[in-house]
C-alpha cells in the first residue's frame, strides 16, 4: 500500500504533512493524544500516501485531514468540559449539608472565624466608607474638581486668611485662567421677618454669580440673577434678592413652594426670595480659615465688590469685616496648577501696587476646593486608613492561621477520603464549600456590623466632618475587604488539601505547617498586636490629656448667649449701644443665682477671630504691623464671669464701661511679657490703631492667657479694651450662675423682651459646650483609632488563643508520653505554660522594640502625646500575657487530665 | 472510583460508533485498516482520520473498544495499534442492533418499507 518511491521523491512534502498533522493532533486532549496519537498520525499519513492525485489534490487532501482532526479535537474538548461542568454542578446541596454539619461540629472554630471576619471586614468597610465620604463623597457642586478657593496664606500650609473684597474684585478683573470669581462673606447674625415675628438667621452675603460659579441650581426658583421667578414680575435688581437654605425654608416657611417671589424683610430691608436650595447644598470651607459658612440665607452684596469697605472706610485690614471666602472656577483646558500660578502672580503684583497691602508676609494662593476644605481631616483620614488596613491584615492572618491549623488537624480525614476514591477536585470542592459557607456567614455579619458602625460613626462625627453625614459604607470597599479575606482563606485551605491529596498515604501524619512556621506566625501575630494595642492605648491616653488642657478660663457654670443690635434705625451710635448693653447687663445681674455678668465681642473658641496690630513702648507706627494680638472688647464683669484669673493690676471698672476719658487696656500674661520683660506691665503704654488713628492706651491689668482660636493651640497674645471704645453691634454675654440653663434661659428671655422686644437672643450655650466642641474632633479621631486598637486586640487575642491552643493540642501525644513515663499533671501543665510564656515574652520584646521604632520614626506626628508614659505599655504587656497564659493553660490542663493511653492515641 | 456502565446506558450509538463495532467484531484492525473498511462499508469516501479517531477515543473511554495485545500486534509497524471489541462492546452492539431491528419492525408495521421493498 505504501509507496516508498514517492516518499523518497518528495521528502520535504512528506515532512511538511507530518508536521501539520502533528500540530493538529497536539490540540487533542492529552489522555487521548498519549494513547492514540502515534497511530493516528500513522493512519493519517498512510491515508495521504494512498491518494492518487497530483500535488494540488494531495494538498487539498492534507487540508481536509487537518480540518477533520481539528474539528474532532474541539468537539472532544467540548464534551469533556460539559462533563466536568455537570460533575461540578451537581451535588452542591449535598456538599453544603456536609459542610454545615462539619462546621456545627466545631462551633468554636466557626464562631471565631465568623466573628473575626465580622470585626475585620465590618470595621474596615465602615471606616473606608466614612473616609471616602469625607474626601471623595458626592459634591453639591457641578464639576467640583475645577473649583478653587483663594486665600491669603501665611507661610505654612494651614494658616489661611480671608481675602478682602476689593482684592477679589481685582482678581476677577485680571485673571485669565479663572472663568468666574465669586465672593462670600462669613455669615453674620440677622433677622428675617416673613409676615409677623422676626426670626434669627445666619446671613451670608455673596456676589450675584456665587451659585453660578459653584454650578448650583436652586431646587426652587431661578436663583440670584435674572428675573424673580414665579409671579412673572418685571426683572428685579439682583441686590434685592435672597436665596434660602432648605432647612430655613422648611422651618420658617413651612416648606411653602409659593415662597419664591415673595417679599420678606431681612434686617429691616425689603427683599424677594429668588430661590430655595436643595437639602444637600452646603458651602465647603475649611473650618479654620476664619470664614463662617453656616448660612441660612444668602443675600446679594448691595455694593459692587470693589467698593466694599470697612465701616470706617479703611480697606486694607485683612481681619476686618470686608473679607470673605473667594471661590474661583478654572477655565476648561487650563490646569489647576496654571491657575494657582497666575493667582499667586496677581497677588504679588497687588502687593507691589497697593502700599501697605498686607500686614504681614502674606501670599495670595488658590487651592483645589475639596482638598482645601478637608485638609484638616487628612491626618485623621490617614491614620484611620492605616488602622483599618492593619485590622484587616490581622483579621486575615488570624483566619488564615485558624483555617490552616484546622486543615492540618483534618489531614487524616482528607487522606482517608482521597484513599476511598474522592478525586482531588471533589475534595477541593468540599473544602471550598465549607469555607465559602463560613465566609458567607462572616460577610453577612460584617454587613450588619458595618451598618451599625457607620451609624455610630456618623452620629459621633463632629460638625467639622459634616461632609460625612449620610455616609454609607461603600460597596466597593466592602467587596474589596471581603474578597481579600476570602482569597486568603480559600487559598490556605485549598493549598492544605492539595498537598494532602497529592500523597494520600504520606498526608496522614504530616503537619500543615512546620514548627518554625507556626512559631513565626504566633510571633508575628504577637508583634502586630503589641504594636496596635500600644498605638490605641497611647492615643486614648492623649485624648484624655487633651481634655485636661487649661483653656485659660473656668468653663463650668458659665452660660453664654449672643445678641445683636441690628434693629433698623435704632442704636446708631456707639454710645447708644453701650447704654443698652449696660442696661441689659444690670438686668441680667439682677436675675436669681447670677454671680457675675460680662460681654465680649467674640467668645473664645467660638470660631470668630478678631486681631489687631499694636505698638510696644518705643516702637514707631511702621513697626506696629509686625505685632498682632487677639483683640477683645469687654465690659467690666467679663473676666469674673468667664473665670479668667487676674494676675496683676485690676480689671476694668464699671466707670470705664461708660466713661471714655482715659484710654485703658488689659493685657494677658503673654503680652505682658513682651511689654515689660521681667517686670510688671501695669502702667506701661501700648499703641493701638483705633478709629483710623493711633491711640496710646495705658495697661491697667494683666489676666491669664486664654486660648481664643483653638484648645489645641496656645495662640497669640491678647489685649482687651472696654466695650465702649469699639461698641460693636454683635456681642456675646457670659453669665456665671449656679442655675441650670433650662431654668435660667426663660428668665433671661423675659428680661431681654422687657428691655426691647426687637432685639434677638440666640446661640444660648454653656461655655462647656464650646470646649467640648473643640475637643470633639480630636477626641473623635483618637477614639476611633483607640477603638481600632481594641478591635485589633480582640482579633489578635482570638487568633493567638486559637494558634497556641492548637499548637498545644497538636502535642497531646507528647503529653501522653510524658504522663506515661511518670510526669505529674502539674509538671506537664507548667512545662506548656513555660512554652507559651516564652513565645509571649519574645513576641512582646520584639513588638515593643518595633513600636518604639515607630514612635521614634513618627515623633513629629506624636507631638505633645505622652508616648512613653508607662501606663499604655504596661497595659499592653499585661493583656498580651494574659491571652498567652490563658491560651496555653486551658488545652494543656485538658490534656494533662487525660489517660496517658488516650493522650498517646490523640495523634 | 468509577462504576462501569450498564450496556443499556450506552445505547443508542452513533452511526459511526455502531459501524466501528461491527467492523471490529470479526477482525482486530489497526487505524488505517479500520478507516478503509469503514469507507467501504458506509460508502462515505470522505471519512477522515480525525472523525474516526474521535469516535474511537470515545469508544475506548467507555470501554467498548480496547487495544489488542498479542496476535496481530507488533508485526508490521510498532506505531500501529490494533483495536478490538470488548465483551461490553459486543453486548452494546447487540443491544443497538436489537433497537434498530425493533425500529425496522415498527417501520414495516407502518408500511414504510413496502413501496421501496
Amino acid at each position: 500500500m505504501s509507496r516508498p518511491g514517492r516518499l523518497d521523491e518528495e521528502p520535504t512534502a512528506h515532512r511538511t504533512a507530518r508536521w501539520a498533522l502533528r500540530l493538529c493532533i497536539a490540540m487533542w486532549p492529552r489522555s487521548v493524544r498519549e494513547r492514540d496519537g502515534a497511530t493516528m498520525l500513522a493512519t493519517a499519513l498512510a491515508d495521504l500516501d494512498a491518494v492518487d492525485a497530483g500535488p494540488v489534490g494531495r494538498i487539498a487532501r492534507l487540508l481536509a485531514e487537518c480540518s477533520s482532526l481539528l474539528r474532532a479535537g474541539v468537539m472532544m474538548w467540548a464534551v469533556r468540559l460539559s462533563t466536568l461542568w455537570r460533575e461540578l454542578a451537581t451535588g452542591w446541596a449535598g456538599d453544603l449539608r456536609v459542610s454545615l454539619r462539619s462546621l456545627r461540629r466545631s462551633p468554636v472554630f466557626s464562631a471565631t472565624v465568623v466573628l473575626t471576619l465580622a470585626i475585620g471586614i465590618g470595621g474596615t468597610a465602615s471606616v473606608l466608607g466614612f473616609v471616602h465620604e469625607i474626601f471623595r463623597g458626592p459634591s453639591p457642586y457641578a464639576v467640583p474638581e475645577r473649583l478653587v478657593l483663594v486665600w491669603n496664606t501665611l507661610g505654612d500650609d494651614l494658616t489661611r486668611m480671608p481675602v478682602a473684597a476689593p482684592d477679589a474684585a481685582l482678581l476677577r478683573e485680571r485673571s485669565r485662567t479663572l472663568a468666574g470669581v465669586a465672593f462670600m462673606s462669613g455669615t453674620v447674625d440677622g433677622g428675617i421677618e416673613a409676615g409677623g415675628d422676626a426670626d434669627h438667621v445666619r446671613i451670608a452675603t455673596v456676589t450675584p454669580d456665587f451659585f453660578d460659579v459653584l454650578g448650583v441650581t436652586p431646587a426652587l426658583g431661578g436663583g440670584l440673577v435674572g428675573p424673580a421667578a414665579n409671579g412673572g414680575t418685571s426683572p428685579r435688581d439682583a441686590a434685592d434678592q435672597i436665596v434660602l437654605s432648605d432647612a430655613i425654608w422648611r422651618t420658617l416657611f413651612a416648606s411653602d413652594p409659593a415662597v419664591v417671589g415673595r417679599s420678606v424683610r431681612l434686617d429691616g430691608r425689603s427683599v424677594v426670595v429668588a430661590g430655595v436650595l436643595g437639602g444637600d447644598f452646603r458651602v465647603e470651607l475649611p473650618p479654620d480659615a476664619g470664614v463662617a459658612a453656616d448660612a441660612d440665607v444668602w443675600a446679594v452684596l448691595t455694593t459692587p465688590l470693589s467698593e466694599v469697605r470697612r465701616t470706617d472706610g479703611r480697606r486694607l485690614d485683612q481681619d476686618s469685616d470686608n473679607t470673605g471666602a473667594v471661590v474661583g472656577r478654572v477655565r476648561p483646558g487650563v490646569s489647576l496648577e496654571e491657575a494657582a500660578r497666575e493667582v499667586s502672580g496677581i497677588g504679588a503684583v497687588l502687593q507691589e501696587e497697593i502700599p501697605g497691602y498686607a500686614l504681614a508676609d502674606v501670599r495670595l494662593e488658590a487651592r483645589p476646593m475639596r482638598r482645601d476644605a478637608t485638609i484638616h481631616a487628612a491626618g485623621l483620614g490617614r491614620s484611620l486608613l492605616t488602622g483599618s488596613a492593619l485590622l484587616l491584615l490581622v483579621a486575615s492572618l488570624n483566619v488564615a492561621v485558624l483555617v490552616a491549623a484546622r486543615a492540618g488537624r483534618r489531614r487524616n480525614e482528607y487522606a482517608i477520603r482521597a484513599a476511598v476514591g474522592a478525586g482531588r477536585a471533589r475534595l477541593v470542592r468540599v473544602v471550598a464549600t465549607e469555607h465559602a459557607a463560613l465566609i458567607a456567614f462572616g460577610v453577612g455579619c460584617a454587613a450588619l456590623a458595618a451598618t451599625g458602625l457607620m451609624d455610630v460613626l456618623t452620629r459621633l462625627a463632629p460638625a467639622s466632618f459634616s461632609g460625612a453625614t449620610g455616609a454609607s459604607w461603600s460597596g466597593p470597599a466592602f467587596a474589596g475587604a471581603g474578597a481579600l479575606t476570602a482569597i486568603v482563606i480559600l487559598s490556605v485551605a485549598a493549598g492544605a488539601v492539595l498537598r494532602s491529596g497529592s500523597e494520600p498515604g504520606g498526608g496522614v501524619r504530616r503537619r500543615a505547617l512546620g514548627t518554625a512556621g507556626r512559631r513565626g506566625l504566633v510571633l508575628s501575630q504577637l508583634v502586630l498586636s503589641v504594636l496596635l494595642v500600644l498605638g490605641g492605648a497611647v492615643l486614648l491616653k492623649s485624648a484624655r490629656a487633651l481634655g485636661d488642657v487649661q483653656p485659660g478660663f473656668r468653663a463650668e457654670s458659665a452660660i453664654t448667649f449672643s445678641t445683636s443690635l441690628r434693629v433698623p434705625g435704632r442704636y446708631p451710635s456707639p454710645a447708644s449701644r453701650a447704654a443698652f448693653m449696660q442696661e441689659l447687663t444690670e438686668g441680667v445681674r439682677g436675675l436669681p443665682g447670677v454671680v457675675a455678668v460680662g460681654l465680649v465681642g467674640e467668645l473664645p473658641l467660638a470660631g470668630g477671630r478678631w486681631t489687631q496690630p499694636y505698638g510696644l513702648p518705643g516702637q514707631s507706627e511702621d513697626e506696629w504691623v509686625d505685632n498682632r494680638a487677639d483683640f477683645r472688647v469687654v465690659t467690666s464683669g467679663y473676666f469674673e464671669a468667664l473665670g479668667v484669673r487676674l494676675v496683676d493690676g485690676r480689671a476694668f471698672t464699671a466707670d470705664e464701661d461708660v466713661n471714655e476719658d482715659r484710654r485703658v487696656v488689659v493685657v494677658d500674661e503673654k503680652l505682658a511679657r513682651r511689654v515689660a520683660p521681667g517686670g510688671s506691665a501695669v502702667g506701661a503704654r501700648i499703641g493701638l490703631p483705633l478709629d483710623g488713628s493711633a491711640v496710646i492706651a495705658e495697661v491697667v491689668g494683666v489676666v491669664e492667657h486664654v486660648r481664643h482660636d483653638a484648645l489645641a493651640f496656645d495662640g497669640r497674645e491678647a489685649l482687651y479694651v472696654p466695650y465702649r471704645q469699639e461698641a460693636s453691634r454683635d456681642v456675646a454675654f457670659v453669665v456665671r450662675t449656679d442655675r441650670r440653663p433650662e431654668v435660667f434661659v426663660p428668665l433671661l428671655r423675659e428680661r431681654l423682651r422687657a428691655l426691647d422686644p426687637q432685639v434677638p437672643l440666640y446661640d444660648v450655650r454653656t461655655m462647656t459646650e464650646y470646649v467640648d466642641a473643640q475637643i470633639a474632633p480630636t477626641r473623635f479621631a483618637f477614639t476611633l483609632v483607640g477603638a481600632f486598637g481594641v478591635l485589633t486586640l480582640l482579633a489578635a487575642a482570638v487568633g493567638l488563643y486559637g494558634l497556641i491552643s492548637s499548637e498545644i493540642t497538636r502535642r497531646t501525644a507528647d503529653i501522653g508520653l510524658r504522663l506515661a513515663i511518670g510526669a505529674s499533671a502539674s509538671e506537664v501543665r507548667l512545662s506548656f505554660l513555660r512554652y507559651g510564656l516564652r513565645l509571649g515574652l519574645v513576641g512582646l520584646a520584639a513588638g515593643g522594640l518595633m513600636a518604639a521604632g515607630v514612635v521614634i520614626a513618627f515623633a513629629p506626628w506624636f507631638r505633645g502625646v505622652p508616648v512613653f508614659a508607662p501606663g499604655p505599655w504596661m497595659t499592653t504587656a499585661t493583656l498580651v500575657l494574659l491571652v498567652v497564659v490563658g491560651a496555653s493553660w486551658a488545652p494543656a490542663s485538658r490534656a494533662s487530665r487525660l489517660d496517658p493511653v488516650e493522650a498517646l492515641r490523640a495523634e | 472510583m468509577e462504576r462501569s456502565k450498564e450496556p443499556s446506558e450506552l445505547v443508542p450509538l452513533t452511526d459511526l460508533a455502531f459501524n466501528i463495532l461491527l467492523t471490529l467484531k470479526d477482525a482486530e484492525l489497526h487505524g488505517y485498516g479500520l478507516l478503509k473498511q469503514l469507507r467501504e462499508r458506509t460508502g462515505r469516501a470522505k471519512l477522515r482520520t480525525g472523525t474516526v479517531y474521535a469516535a474511537l477515543a470515545r469508544l475506548q473511554d467507555e470501554k467498548l473498544v480496547e487495544e489488542a495485545t498479542g496476535a496481530g500486534a507488533s508485526d508490521e509497524d510498532e506505531r500501529r495499534r490494533y483495536y478490538r471489541v470488548t465483551t461490553l462492546g459486543l453486548a452494546v452492539a447487540r443491544l443497538e442492533a436489537q433497537r434498530l431491528a425493533e425500529l425496522l419492525g415498527m417501520a414495516r408495521e407502518k408500511d414504510l418499507l413496502r413501496d421501496s421493498g
